[in-house]
């Protein structure tokens, strides 16, 4: 009985002048932990906004044919896209497109042009080509596009025709 | 001549315990005596991550449902001491140097819980911490929560005969908060929260 309370004294000492096991990473005192925090921020999506619709006028017409210039003519149509500052994009649109007489079948096939610029000055707008290169939004987010085009009027009938202009602008 | 050696060690350590404990008003640190760990983990892999969002359009949240939970297990009988740091904002590609540009960073405002009820805690025994300061906090919990019983005996010092994992309790912290977009650049934005835990 006294030799094993010996023995059971002699370990405890040695156990206290043992060295301390090193921790595992995530067990033992002050430990520390690093949590991310994060957001994906997506541009706006871009608006189109019409200002302003084509007007086909006599005052264009050369023979059956009335062109509207959308770098110069006063009646172009005008639109402005509205995007984030800086963020460059890319136009398309279909060039050409039938208009639809109002009171009856007969249609007028329209061939469009575009103009677009950063800023609100249609005399410095530059004609969209089939490239389709990369255009920006300048600092407040717009950028302005004038819509022309020519229509050949000699088989028209009289009255109204009316039809739609559909434009798609992406972010690259 | 080893026998009285023996005798005379286990008298002085002895010794040392009864004198060298310091003892405050109604509180001793038996964390600071004894070789007692902590362990933390992640109940979720996922970090606190407010997805997309589009610029400009304002506040997003995350609640606690949703939020980043740490796990804590240590000796149920004593408290630990949590310390959180977050950062004040979202940086554009993590760059902190961005701080004071409001186009490449989004302020974050850190909310934090925890849950330290018997058994597995729960969101609904949750206990909000409500005096974070500039997106940080110290804050003392128990492991476990006072079971509205005087405080039990403390554990014993380690040794061969002593077995932590059979005196442990879990307790759950809580992060989540939110993030106000205003008119920044589109990209990744990052910062992260830094938790540091202690026994009392």
């Amino acid at each position: 009985m006294h030799k094993r309370f010996t023995h059971i004294l002699l370990a405890l000492v040695i156990m206290i002048l043992l060295p301390e096991r090193a921790p595992a990473q995530t067990r033992g005192n002050n430990l520390k932990l690093s949590v991310d925090v994060s957001a994906t921020v997506l541009a706006s999506s871009i608006e189109i906004i019409t200002l302003r619709s084509i007007n086909l006028s006599e005052a264009d017409r050369r023979g059956n044919i009335i062109t509207v210039d959308p770098a110069s003519s006063t009646n172009a149509g005008k639109m402005v896209a509205v995007g984030t500052p800086y963020r460059e994009f890319r136009i398309s649109f279909f060039r050409q497109h039938e208009l639809t007489h109002a009171n009856s079948s007969n249609n007028l096939t329209f061939y469009y042009s575009v103009a677009g610029y950063k800023d609100d000055d249609q005399t410095t707008a530059e004609l969209l080509d089939q490239d389709n290169r990369a255009f920006e939004f300048n600092e407040e987010g717009r950028f302005y596009l004038w819509v022309g085009g020519r229509v050949d009027i000699t088989n028209a009938a009289p009255g109204t025709y009316q039809g739609e202009f559909t434009l798609e602008i992406d972010y690259i | 001549m080893i026998r009285k050696f023996i005798i005379t060690s286990c008298l002085v350590l002895a010794a040392s315990w009864g004198t060298a404990l310091p003892v405050y008003a109604q509180e001793i640190d038996f964390g600071q005596y004894g070789n007692y760990s902590l362990t933390i983990g992640e109940l979720n892999a996922n970090n606190l991550d407010f997805g997309q969002v589009i610029t400009g359009s304002g506040i997003y949240n995350i609640d606690i449902s949703n939020s980043k939970v740490i796990t804590i297990t240590g000796v149920k009988y004593l408290d630990v001491i949590i310390e959180v740091t977050a950062q004040p904002k979202l940086y554009l590609n993590g760059n902190q140097s961005y701080g004071s540009d409001p186009q490449k960073s989004i302020p974050f405002t850190l909310q934090a819980a925890y849950a330290n009820n018997e058994g597995t805690p729960t969101i609904g025994q949750a206990k909000f911490i409500t005096n974070i300061v500039n997106n940080s906090f110290i804050k003392q919990i128990p492991v476990l929560e006072r079971q509205h019983l005087p405080p039990g005996p403390p554990p014993p010092p380690p040794t061969n005969a002593f077995e932590q994992a059979q005196v442990e309790e879990t307790l759950y912290l809580y992060l989540f908060g939110m993030i106000d977009v205003g008119n920044v650049d589109a990209g990744s934005y990052t910062s992260d929260i830094v938790v540091t835990i202690n026994y009392d």
